[in-house]
């Protein structure tokens, strides 16, 4: 197949200036719809209301203000409205003004230094609390757990290898054998969770033969008593893609973003098409559609998307809680009793002028949802300037809600931090820190933030939260590169990765590797680096510069471990790779970073490698004394304190798999 | 600061990118009257929502984005008229172009799209995870096979020759 050729044929082809023409004259005469039978039913002293309101709402709003609003708000006992029927649905979406969220797609390919690929898999962190001597996944919050790609419970290692996943019999490590498999087809796996006897698997269906409309969100519940014949008991699905998903003592919550999608003018449209729609074996084979007048919406926050949530309980047979909320979600956070769902919007500060990038404010509304059980109760709504980075620059502490924001003003950018109380009035904030610059990581501890921001060099704020309503910078640092994780060691020291940065002669700042180092902060105005590394040149990536689960900590075990691809002498844009695998350091206070090995699964080369997909080192995790490092085709044993290759197991994975790389090197 | 009304604003979108949309749309629907008619839709929504792009790339993410939802709700629809075979209606400068361009409309819709936001409009594939909201693997992975089978098409295709 010739590429040229492609491209070439596709550009003979061109809409005809007659559809451009009508298109034009078509869409410079839409006038928004106004119901004005509605409009003219208004009494007087309505009327006047909403010129109150119009003067008193910021300006940003006042371009909606001509339109109808939704025709019936039936009040919930929550004070949540709901959508009630089909025709209030097209009121509440013509009236939005906001798109689908792109923001994401523009900020990667804007930044030349820019790491944040965050996806949308890549969620929570936590600190590895081990009773027993097995790893746990990296999560935010202790006691919430979080999905990932592999989980063990210390005999076993349950890993999705592509669209399968295996269920591997660790107890001798000479002879690890595979009991059983779980395959699919047209269905993407995408991560597990393991409590006891239940191995929850997540992942996305997909219907017809196109996967950008019909695609569901899907949980499926196994008893994995039987290794050798894990059994189906349960499968629940809500429609929509994945978002996050987060386990709480054996309560699920599954979180879906579910775009509505139908033409305005359409006449026969058919209802259904446009509701939530879920399944619950327990209640039935069958699909079911949630409603209209079961879908809540939460004025100022609606989207031409359904916010879908699903939580059951794994040990019990009671009917999944299926709730549905008009408006998108991007970032989670999750504590114990609280679920966060945070939402950026793009809106115009002067709706005049189109067309301008400067011309518009950026918010992030954040939905609070009380947890208990599988009950998800919503509670408040809040909203604060500017958007977040991920799920770490949100938090929750004695009742208070912390959030980290970078916002935009003109051209320029500035970072702030705010403190909510319970029913999301912000009642404490930091603003303008950092201006021209923009937040990479942030991590919350108790009573103090720290937060990373950065342009060319790598200022660690140190911010005091004692008193949520007076918030204060506490102490600076700046040193060159940035982190895009921020790990606790303990509670006055903290690990900060990412990349480290140098300045070319042109004034560029440019990545030149990846940079681990240990903060101190016990004194928190005087915040030092006590120990730094660099690995590699441009061109080193490890999975953990965007996913805090692919990192292995334990400070009982003095160990830390992550996947690496390490390239060296980056020139003419080739990445030359050295090295393909998971590095193993000891870590302490006294001799910071000490490097204890080096795991590949690949053969060593002499020069430079190809880079294998199926030998790419996922995740480590590790089980007593031994470290179990986890590509597609490969799991591989290594003994901790002598870092000899004591088993393996060969994966098989399909054919393309080994052939990915065509892909990425096709030019 | 130069006013721009919004008029001007929607013409220049609409002259800038209707080729854009127009060429998405016939990928996915093999059909022109189809494809002008998306091309009219998905205009007419970016007038009534008038969405605030961050980036030139936002908007032509977005733009790419609703071409998909729209070319599907159609797909959907009974607004779809017959299908005629396109060969009949579109001629291209070289038969290697008319080859290629062809053997791709043959492919599943799912690979035809693909193959289209990678090889035409040069997206990387964690790009088009994220427009599409596909998992990076699905899509290496179907890329993978979109181009088996559009080698096996245009082979299989030399054959009868």
């Amino acid at each position: 197949m010739n590429k040229d050729n492609y491209k070439e044929a596709i550009n003979e082809i061109k809409a005809s200036s007659k559809v451009k023409n009508e298109t034009i004259n078509r869409i410079t005469t839409v006038k928004r719809k106004t119901r004005q039978k509605l409009v003219y039913t208004l009494s007087t002293v309505m009327i006047a209301a909403v010129i109150i309101i119009s003067i008193a709402i910021p300006l940003k709003y006042r371009n909606t203000t001509e339109e109808n609003q939704p025709t019936k708000i039936v009040a919930d006992k929550g004070g949540l409205p709901r959508v009630e029927n089909f025709e209030n649905l097209c009121n509440i979406l013509e009236t939005k003004d906001t798109g689908y969220n792109y923001g994401k797609i523009s900020e990667d390919l804007e930044d030349s230094v820019s790491i944040q690929e965050s996806s949308k898999s890549s969620d929570t962190i936590e600190i590895n609390t081990t009773s027993s001597d097995f790893s746990k996944t990296n999560v935010q919050v202790e006691g919430v757990d979080e999905a990932d790609i592999v989980k063990t419970d210390g005999e076993y290692i349950y890993y999705v290898s592509e669209d399968k996943i295996v269920i591997v019999n660790a107890k001798d490590v000479s002879n690890l054998k595979i009991e059983s498999e779980l395959n699919y087809e047209d269905f993407n796996v995408y991560e597990l969770y393991l409590d006891n006897n239940k191995l929850i698997v997540i992942g996305t269906r997909y219907d017809d033969t196109d996967y950008y409309y019909n695609n569901f969100t899907v949980a499926k519940q196994y008893n994995i008593q039987d290794k050798t014949n894990p059994i189906l008991e349960r499968e629940i699905e809500i429609k929509g893609y994945y978002n996050s998903s987060r386990m709480i003592n054996g309560n699920v919550y599954l979180i879906s973003n579910q775009y509505i999608d139908f033409f305005f003018d359409d006449e026969d449209i058919n209802e259904d098409d446009v509701k939530p729609k879920y399944k619950d074996t327990i209640i039935s084979e069958e699909q079911k559609c949630l409603g209209f007048d079961e879908i809540y919406y939460i004025p100022d926050s609606e989207e031409r998307m359904y916010l879908n949530i699903a939580s059951f309980d794994i040990n019990n047979k009671e009917d999944a809680n299926i709730q549905s909320f008009l408006g998108g979600g991007e970032e989670i956070y999750c504590s114990e009793n609280n679920l966060y769902i945070a939402n950026a919007k793009y809106e115009y500060k002067d709706y005049r002028i189109f067309g301008y990038y400067n011309n518009y404010d950026v918010n992030t509304y954040i939905y609070k949802f009380k947890l208990d059980g599988t009950n998800v109760e919503y509670v408040a709504i809040g909203n604060v300037p500017g958007y977040v980075i991920n799920q770490f620059a949100m938090d929750e502490n004695d009742g208070y809600f912390r959030i980290a924001t970078t916002d935009y003003n003109g051209n320029k950018t500035d970072n702030n931090l705010y403190v909510l109380d319970e029913n999301m009035n912000i009642v404490g904030k930091i603003e303008n820190l950092a201006k021209d610059e923009r937040i990479y990581s942030v991590r919350f501890m108790q009573n103090r933030a720290y937060m990373v921001t950065f342009v060319e060099t790598d200022p660690l704020f140190v911010i005091d939260l004692t008193d949520p309503t007076n918030p204060i910078v506490l102490g600076e640092l700046k040193i060159p590169g940035f982190s895009t994780y921020l790990h606790p060691y303990d509670d006055t020291h903290i690990i900060g990765f990412g990349e480290e940065t140098t300045t070319n002669k042109y004034g560029r700042v440019t990545t030149n590797g990846i940079k681990m180092a240990m903060f101190d902060v016990t004194d928190p105005s005087n915040p030092k680096e006590m120990f730094k590394t660099t690995i590699g040149t441009a061109g080193t990536y490890s999975e953990l510069l965007n996913n805090h689960k692919a990192l292995l900590f334990s400070k009982e075990k003095n160990l830390m471990a992550f996947p690496i691809t390490i390239s060296e002498d980056a020139s003419n844009y080739k990445y030359n790779l050295r090295f393909q695998g998971a590095m193993i350091y000891n870590i302490d206070l006294v001799n910071g970073f000490i490097l204890k090995g080096m795991i590949s699964h690949k053969e060593t080369e002499e020069g430079y490698m190809d880079y294998d997909y199926s030998k790419n080192v996922e995740r480590i995790i590790y089980i007593g004394n031994n470290a179990f490092t986890l590509s597609k085709g490969l799991i591989k044993v290594t003994d901790i304190e002598t870092m000899d290759t004591i088993g393996s197991l060969e994966i098989e994975t399909p054919e393309y798999t080994n052939r990915l790389k065509l892909v990425e090197v096709m030019e | 600061m130069e006013f721009k009304t919004r008029n001007k604003y929607l013409e220049e979108i609409v002259n800038e990118y209707a080729d854009m949309v127009y060429r998405l749309a016939l990928t996915r629907t093999k059909h022109i009257q189809n494809s002008e008619d998306i091309v009219q839709e998905v205009f007419y929504r970016l007038a009534k929502k008038m969405p605030k792009f961050e980036s030139e790339e936002h908007k032509k993410a977005w733009l790419i984005r609703v071409t998909i939802n729209c070319s599907n709700t159609f797909l959907a629809s009974k607004h779809l008229k017959n299908n005629v075979e396109l060969n009949d209606e579109i001629k291209f400068e070289t038969p290697e172009r008319s080859e290629i361009y062809f053997a791709v409309l043959k492919l599943a819709k799912k690979y035809r799209t693909l193959i289209h936001l990678y090889y035409y409009e040069g997206y990387k594939i964690n790009e088009i995870s994220k427009i599409c909201n596909i998992k990076e693997n699905t899509v290496k992975s179907q890329l993978i096979r979109a181009r088996e089978k559009l080698k096996s098409i245009i082979e299989g295709g030399m054959e009868d020759e």
